[in-house]
């Protein structure tokens, strides 16, 4: 089984502590399909030098995640992703969702885009990813 | 470790034993092949001008060198004394003043030994210019140490040899010869004494040149490793 | 808990009469990362000269690996292995050879590991170290510090004036020759945005001493910004570990560290203003706090 490469983006900028980014965006990767029950995830060593981050980062996101059953280590073979569905806990999963809604408010306020017309953008967008989420679950 | 300083200061320094020896040697070969002026004269210019310039030439790129690249903070990190760099570093210059002298000094006897000078003659002239280069390079480099670029160190070992031409021209204004004060503190009276003057102050002159010398060595081991000056 | 690798305590030096370390104190665990900070100027490389036996301390004690760094010196620079800042090497050499020049000076050379980083790090063996880029110059530092294996690596400023992806790979290096080999290191920067994704401790210099020094992680934790709003008079000095003060608008900013329930009753109590909200901050924000911060203990709304 090959090793999958996770595209993590940090940014260095961001008040989110790294581990928390990197946990989130783990999460999000397996929430939306990218990531699928039984992908082998990359060994601390290979996210740590991939990401340029401490090796230490890697493991308490690894451990973290395992203690959640969203990832379980095999030993001997490596680190994969655990069977079940998403296991983001649904406070956790409302509240990303909330934050990315805010910033997509202000911005259409700024705009002049009204309330109407921003649901049914969203609408739009919901069936469109579905649409892909069922492509790539078909595989 | 030692030998890979050597090694290391080899390198650096050789083209500027190549120069001298072919600037020098060059100069004598053709001025007493040529006969246009007394042998004597030659000779004295040869080594003389040579002593000086080769303590200049080495002096500046010994130590200054390094400071002005950034280098020397590379090398005194090392695990070794900075007083056995130093002390190689003047080992390797020493040589490579002496050697394009040493030899103008075969050529010359080879082309002129017994010719209007004789070959004892020759030699003590030619070895006198040579101790006196090596003098004047620890002195220059001990007074350039901390210089942040060649052209700095170059500017400090013209102004000491300017320093010793002044103390012996105010010495003469102080005191009647033969015992010109100038002449013994400064190396000069080493150069004096090599062309045949003043015999009279031979033991003085060497004492206080030779303590001279030693205390600048050391002075100058000693601030080797120091933080060097800041360009201005 | 075991003996730290690298540990100084009251360190001060002055240039001159300029005093730049003023009881410097510090302690490095081993096979950690660390991330030693502070804006320009403010003595990180003089601090790490004087690890390295190149100053001499004014007062105070530094000790690598249990040897005392101004007494042991020559045996300090055989265990350590160091990079100094924007490190400039003898130009006329060929790769090869001054790495086979700084070799003999380290008993502990290990030619076999030299000769892999040298195609690790891709580094031309015939070219003249002139002829590098800063890049290449960089790697070549740092492959001079790791040849004799040490058990500490001193890096000043590692990846100054290296492009982005110069930098990123360099701390991949680091992660991956060094943590993976519990190797201890201690590096300066004064970008805190770059030393926190490696770090697993930071410390930051201000005025010659420590200002704050932890983990990595929980300095992020610990540092909040907390809005009030407020009439009248404030009177702060009871609370402890504020870094800054700032009024917007009809607000009052205060950064504080150490953030915690009972800091938050004790400033609403003394301000008798309410909290109105609880900002998380990026790192450049808590630098300057500590760098910058203004500690006024008055603030009028």
């Amino acid at each position: 089984m090959e090793v999958l490469i996770i595209f993590i983006r940090i940014e260095p900028s961001s008040p989110v502590p790294i581990y928390r980014q990197i946990i989130d965006q783990i999460r999000y990767q397996i929430a939306t399909g990218v990531l699928k029950e039984g992908d082998q995830v990359p060994s601390v060593r290979q996210l740590a030098g991939e990401l340029a981050v401490n090796q230490n980062t890697i493991l308490k996101v690894y451990n973290q995640l395992c203690a959640e059953k969203i990832l379980k280590i095999e030993r001997g073979s490596g680190t994969f992703v655990a069977a079940g569905k998403q296991n983001i806990p649904v406070a956790e999963r409302k509240r990303i969702v909330a934050k990315l809604l805010r910033e997509a408010a202000v911005q259409a306020i700024h705009l002049d885009v009204g309330l109407e017309q921003a649901k049914e953008q969203l609408e739009k967008e919901y069936e469109a990813i579905k649409l892909l989420k069922n492509k790539t679950g078909a595989r | 470790m030692i030998k890979a300083l050597f090694w290391k200061e080899w390198c650096e320094q050789r083209w500027k034993l190549a120069y001298g020896c072919v600037l020098l040697i060059g100069f004598v070969a053709v001025g007493l092949r040529s006969r246009l002026v007394q042998d004597d004269i030659i000779i004295i210019m040869a080594a003389g001008g040579s002593s000086v310039l080769m303590a200049l030439l080495v002096g500046m790129g010994l130590v200054a060198t390094e400071r002005g690249e950034g280098s020397i903070e590379m090398l005194l990190a090392l695990p070794v004394r900075s007083w056995k760099i130093f002390a190689v570093k003047m080992a390797m210059g020493a040589l490579v003043c002496a050697l394009p002298i040493v030899g103008c000094m075969v050529v010359s006897l080879a082309m002129a030994g017994g010719r209007e000078m004789s070959t004892t003659r020759i030699v003590v002239a030619y070895l006198g210019c040579v101790a006196f280069s090596i003098v004047m390079l620890v002195w220059m480099v001990a007074f350039s140490i901390r210089q942040p670029s060649e052209a700095r160190a170059g500017l400090v070992g013209i102004g000491v040899f300017m320093g010793w031409v002044s103390a012996i021209l105010l010495s003469m204004l102080f005191f009647k010869p033969p015992n010109w004060f100038g002449l013994v503190i400064t190396p000069l009276g080493i150069l004096v004494l090599t062309f045949n003057w003043m015999y009279n102050v031979l033991e003085w002159l060497v004492a206080v040149q030779l303590a001279l010398f030693v205390c600048l060595l050391l002075w100058g081991a000693y601030r080797f490793g120091k933080e060097g000056m800041v360009k201005v | 808990m075991s003996e730290p690798v690298i540990k100084i305590e009251g360190l001060r030096f002055s240039y001159g009469s300029k005093e730049v370390l003023r009881g410097v104190d510090l302690e490095v665990p081993a096979g950690s990362i660390f991330g030693f900070l502070g804006p320009n100027g403010s003595g990180k490389t003089t601090t790490i000269k004087v690890l390295l036996g190149l100053l001499k301390a004014g007062a105070g004690v530094c000790r690598i690996g249990g040897l005392d760094s101004q007494k042991d010196v020559m045996a300090v620079r055989r265990s350590v292995g160091y990079m100094a800042e924007d490190q400039q090497m003898f130009g006329w050499m060929r790769v090869e050879q001054i790495v086979r020049w700084v070799g003999s000076f380290y008993p502990g050379w290990d030619e076999k590991f030299v000769q892999e980083l040298l195609d690790f790090l891709e580094l031309p063996r015939k070219s003249r170290v002139k002829t590098l880029s800063k890049g290449q110059n960089s790697r070549l530092a740092l492959l001079l510090a790791l040849g004799h294996r040490p058990k500490v690596v001193i890096l000043d400023d590692p990846t100054l004036g290296l492009d982005p992806i110069a930098r990123k790979d360099f701390l991949r290096y680091v992660i991956g020759l060094l943590q993976s080999n519990q190797v201890t290191v201690f590096f300066s920067s004064h970008l805190l945005y770059e030393i926190e994704p490696v770090a697993d401790y930071v410390a930051i210099l201000k005025d010659g001493v420590i200002a704050k020094a932890g983990k990595t992680d929980e300095l992020r934790q610990s540092v909040k910004k907390i809005l009030l709003r407020g009439a009248g008079d404030i009177e702060l000095g009871s609370i402890a570990g504020i870094l800054d003060v700032a009024g917007i608008g009809e607000r009052i900013a205060l950064t504080i560290e150490d953030y915690s329930q009972a800091k938050q009753e004790a400033i609403e109590k003394a301000s008798k203003c309410a909290i109105v909200d609880e900002v998380d901050l990026n790192l450049d924000e808590i630098f300057e706090a500590y760098i910058i911060g203004n500690r006024g203990q008055r603030v009028q709304v």
